[in-house]
This record gives C-alpha cells, sequence and structure tokens, in this order.
C-alpha cells in the first residue's frame, strides 16, 4: 500500500501542519496538566499519536486534532495513574479554539519567519550559535568550522546538537508572536 | 510501528539520538550505509521518526536564513567500487574499447548504466569520490560515470561540471563528451556541453583534449577550448575571466560588461520562470553586476531602474522591452538588495561614447 509514499506524505504533514501549532500545544498542556516536568514528555507522545493517526488517513482540520488528541492523552493517563486533580480535568472541554484562529497567526509567522530565527539564534549560548551558524546558514565543511571555532571536530558536534535541540525548542514551542520581544 | 511502550527509552535518549543523526548528517560524510542506518531506526518507532522531523525541521528554518546566500549545495559520497571483473577479462573490454575508439567509431558507444547523476534547472551538485575526486555538477546538467579501481569514466550528457580530480598515473581519469574526450594528467577542469559544442576550461594542472578526428590538444591552466564535431579553437583566458565563468559554484552569476541577451541567456539556464527579450533592439545593452543564479527579479530590477527597460511577466516569462523614456548618457548606480554586490550599469551608447 506504498509504504514510504504514506510515510512521506504524513511527515510532510507533520511538518507543515502540526510543528507550527507546538506553541498552542505546549500552551494546552500547560494549562491543563499540574506537572511540569511531564509536559515535554507529554508532547512527544501527543505527536506519536497524531502521526501514527494520520497514517490511516490525513485529517482535514489539523489544529483541532491535535487538540482533541492531547485532550485524550491528558485523560488516559489521569485515568491511567488513577488520580484526578481536578484542575488539570478543568479546561479539558475549553479547547474549541476556532481554527480559522490559524490563519493570520501563520501568516504573521511566515512575514517574520526571518526575525525570529534569527532571534532565536541570538539566544544560543555563543557556540552552539556558532556551530550552527557555520553548519546551517554558511555550509562550511567540519574541517573548516572546527579551525573557525577553535575547537576539535567531537566538540562541534556536540555544539551542534545541543544548539540544534535549544534551537527547536524555542521555534516551535514558544509562545507570542515571531519576531516579537525575544 | 509503534512502540507499543514509548516509557521504555525516555524521550530525552530518542531526542538527543535524533540530534547526533542530524549533526553526523549535517557535518561529516554521509553515506548510504548512514541513511539506512537512520531509516532503521526511524522505522523502529513513531516517536523516533517524530523527533527526528522536528529538529529537521527547525534546522530547515535556520538554513533559511541563508536565502541571501547560494542555495543549499547537495552533498554525495561515492565510494569506489572494486572492478568485479576478473583482470583478463578486464584487460580484454579495455582493449576491445581501445579497438572501438581508435577506429573513430566511439561517438557511438553508449554510457554504461552503472551510475547517473543529474540536476534539475537551478540545482547544483557535489559528488565526492573515494578517491578524493570531485565532481560539481551545475544546473540543469547529467553524467553518467564509472569509478572504480581500475577505470575512472564520466560520460557527459549535457550541462556543465566542475572537475577536481585525484591524479593516479595507473587508473587514469577520463571524461567523453559526445565525440571528444579529456583525459586528465592530474587536474581541475571545467566542462561545458551545448547541443553541438563542447568546452573545456583548465584551472590547474594538465590535460589532453581529444576529438574524434584524432586531433589532440594539450592544454595548460588559462586554455579554453571550444570543439565542434568537426574543429577545435583553444583560446587563453585569465585567472579573473575563468572565476567569474566559475562563479556558480558559490551560486553566483558575474557579469562584466556582459550584453543584456547573453545575461539572459545565463539566467534562463537556472529558472523556469523565462526571460524573454521582447525588443531586439536592447539585446545588446550592456551591463556590469553579480547576481545569485535564482534572483532574475534583481536582475530585472537591474534592467528596470538602470537601463530603464520595461519588465511584463505573461504567464511563465518574463517579457522585457524598451522604456517609454530612454535615458542615455547616464551612469546609474544600483545598489542590490542583497548587500554583497554592487551592481552598476550602463547603455550601450554611453559606452560607444566614451
Amino acid at each position: 500500500m506504498g509504504g514510504a509514499r504514506t510515510e512521506d506524505a504524513v511527515s510532510a504533514w507533520f511538518v507543515r501542519e502540526i510543528l507550527p501549532l507546538e506553541a498552542v500545544l505546549m500552551r494546552y498542556l500547560r494549562r491543563n496538566w499540574k506537572n511540569a516536568s511531564d509536559i515535554v514528555d507529554l508532547r512527544q507522545e501527543v505527536y506519536t499519536r497524531t502521526f501514527d493517526a494520520a497514517r490511516s488517513r490525513i485529517p482535514d482540520d489539523a489544529r483541532r486534532f491535535l487538540l482533541v488528541t492531547a485532550r485524550n492523552l491528558l485523560i488516559d493517563t489521569v485515568r491511567h495513574e488513577q488520580i484526578v486533580p481536578i484542575e488539570s480535568m478543568a479546561d479539558l472541554d475549553a479547547l474549541d479554539i476556532p481554527s480559522d484562529m490559524a490563519g493570520p497567526d501563520r501568516e504573521a509567522a511566515a512575514r517574520d519567519e526571518l526575525r525570529h530565527v534569527k532571534a532565536a539564534l541570538e539566544r544560543l549560548p555563543p557556540k552552539d550559535r556558532e556551530a550552527v551558524t557555520l553548519t546551517c546558514i554558511e555550509d562550511l565543511p567540519m574541517r573548516e568550522i572546527a579551525a573557525r571555532m577553535g575547537v576539535n571536530k567531537s566538540t562541534v558536534s556536540r555544539h551542534l546538537a545541543s544548539g540544534l535541540r535549544a534551537l527547536v525548542d524555542m521555534l516551535y514551542g514558544e509562545e507570542g508572536r515571531p519576531g516579537g520581544k525575544s | 510501528m509503534t512502540d507499543s511502550d514509548p516509557q521504555a527509552e525516555s524521550v530525552e535518549a530518542v531526542e538527543a539520538r535524533a540530534a547526533d543523526f542530524l549533526q553526523r548528517r549535517l557535518l561529516r560524510r554521509w553515506s548510504e550505509k548512514d541513511q539506512a542506518e537512520l531509516n532503521v531506526w526511524l522505522d523502529d518507532a513513531t516517536l523516533h521518526r517524530v523527533t527526528y522531523l522536528r529538529l529537521e525541521a527547525g534546522v530547515a528554518r535556520v538554513e533559511g536564513l541563508s536565502d541571501l546566500r547560494p542555495p543549499r549545495l547537495h552533498r554525495v559520497v561515492e565510494r569506489l567500487r572494486l572492478s568485479f571483473m576478473a583482470p583478463f577479462l578486464a584487460s580484454a573490454v579495455a582493449a576491445g574499447l581501445i579497438a572501438v575508439f581508435g577506429s573513430g567509431a566511439w561517438r557511438y558507444f553508449l554510457p554504461p548504466p552503472d551510475h547517473t547523476y543529474s540536476t534539475e534547472v537551478g540545482g547544483r551538485a557535489l559528488l565526492n569520490f573515494a578517491d578524493h575526486t570531485q565532481i560539481e555538477l551545475n544546473t540543469n546538467t547529467v553524467v553518467h560515470y564509472r569509478m572504480t579501481t581500475r577505470e575512472r569514466t564520466v560520460w557527459f550528457e549535457k550541462g556543465e561540471a566542475w572537475f577536481h580530480v585525484a591524479h593516479d598515473a595507473a587508473n587514469p581519469f577520463t571524461v567523453i563528451v559526445g565525440t571528444h574526450r579529456v583525459t586528465d594528467l592530474g587536474t581541475e577542469f571545467v566542462v561545458r556541453r551545448s547541443s553541438r559544442d563542447m568546452e573545456v576550461a583548465l584551472l590547474k594542472g594538465r590535460a589532453a583534449l581529444s576529438t574524434d578526428g584524432a586531433q589532440t590538444a594539450l592544454l595548460a591552466p588559462g586554455d579554453e577550448a571550444v570543439a565542434t564535431p568537426v574543429s577545435m579553437s583553444v583560446t587563453k583566458k585569465t585567472a579573473k575571466e575563468l572565476a567569474d565563468e566559475l562563479a556558480w559554484r558559490r551560486g553566483m552569476l558575474v557579469f562584466r560588461n556582459t550584453r543584456l541577451a547573453d545575461a539572459v541567456k545565463e539566467f534562463n539556464r537556472y529558472n523556469t520562470t523565462k526571460l524573454v527579450i521582447a525588443d531586439p533592439s536592447i539585446a545588446d545593452l550592456k551591463f556590469t553586476a553579480e547576481l545569485r543564479t535564482d534572483h532574475y527579479e534583481g536582475f530585472l530590477g537591474l534592467a528596470e531602474t538602470v537601463l530603464n527597460l520595461r519588465v511584463n511577466r505573461q504567464g511563465n516569462d518574463i517579457l522585457i522591452s524598451r522604456g517609454f523614456r530612454e535615458k542615455t548618457k547616464k551612469t546609474v548606480r544600483a545598489k542590490r538588495s542583497s548587500s554583497e554586490a554592487i551592481a552598476h550599469a550602463r547603455s550601450n551608447s554611453e559606452a560607444v561614447a566614451q
């Protein structure tokens, strides 16, 4: 049934439709889940469930689908842990964020994309930022990056990996109008 | 496909692993084996896939910052394959090839289906081979190659490519272009092929260009040879001229006192949107600028503001025609939006007047 093709299509959809909603998802999770240290795990589980579901059919309304998945996950987790922190349930039905809100938001994001990414880069630790810039923007070979940074290759790798992780959290997970104060 | 127990492996550990794959892909040589390893890991659990996709999407956004820079190179790494032919068979085949080439009939010799690499319009690719030979393909180029420990041959179908050949006397490197071939003697060179002609420009080292009629030219650095099926001529180019011609390797086009018609032709090689000179009288206008290969809008901006021409979009074409008023005897300077190049241009009439 064209497994690889489906996988590619779902991946493209995931990157295009779901990831830009990360800030919305994070807000939802934070509002409805007390324990902050669970949030990242919950987010990744929401992504996993969303992706799995999209393999059989790509949802029409990504935003609604993502938030319903999040709600179901929270309910499952609450049941599983057999504790019902009252406040964590409070907001579950209030997820009716009109999906057309995505429109203007996303357009603004596109307009301010460059500023947003730049601002995120500037907030990285200096060495991480240097590794990311030289690799992804300058497109230099490893040897030259190591020479410019004055470190060995494995250190370049470490800075690049940690820089990318921190950067992606900022790029997708953060609230607020991209390009605004940051 | 779904991990039945995602808790078994922490989200943190999965992200660390994904970031490690990604940094390796970005920094190191990325072989088919590496890709296979990544694929296995991605298929292992949906969590792996979503984690990797998320990081990769972030990288794409950062790469978006390099928008004003040349398009990202597609890097490919090829290992030399061991020749699988028994030595006697190989030499028999080699002897056969020599016989075919020697007879002048080798123009009909078709490339073997070993490997083909091509780029689309606007694309660029760097092929790295294990013997340290590099081939960089420019826009709209097709090559076929056989790179083994016994034979290094490239069949050049169309387009343009830069070669940096690691010399090996025991395993010579040959580029076959229609009825011509270039044999490397330790070199850096560029090959271009249009419908009938082929051009070779030698940057470093030495190379021999031989043609169907057994004509052979030994090329020195700076030599640019143009060969048609029946003739061959060699001109000398300065290092600067050659560097300008190779600006595409930086994703740029350099025009120095270039005819508008020639510049249009160049942009059309790199873009699917085609520029058309609607008025033959403007074809000879000359200008100087350095622009990104995909930045034809910048070029059109120059045409409008500096050459005072009119630009109209018509379907997928953009027509360039004479403006209403033509300014003459006036030199204008225009600053390109993307910093590094200051382009200036003057109308041809003024060039004559000077």
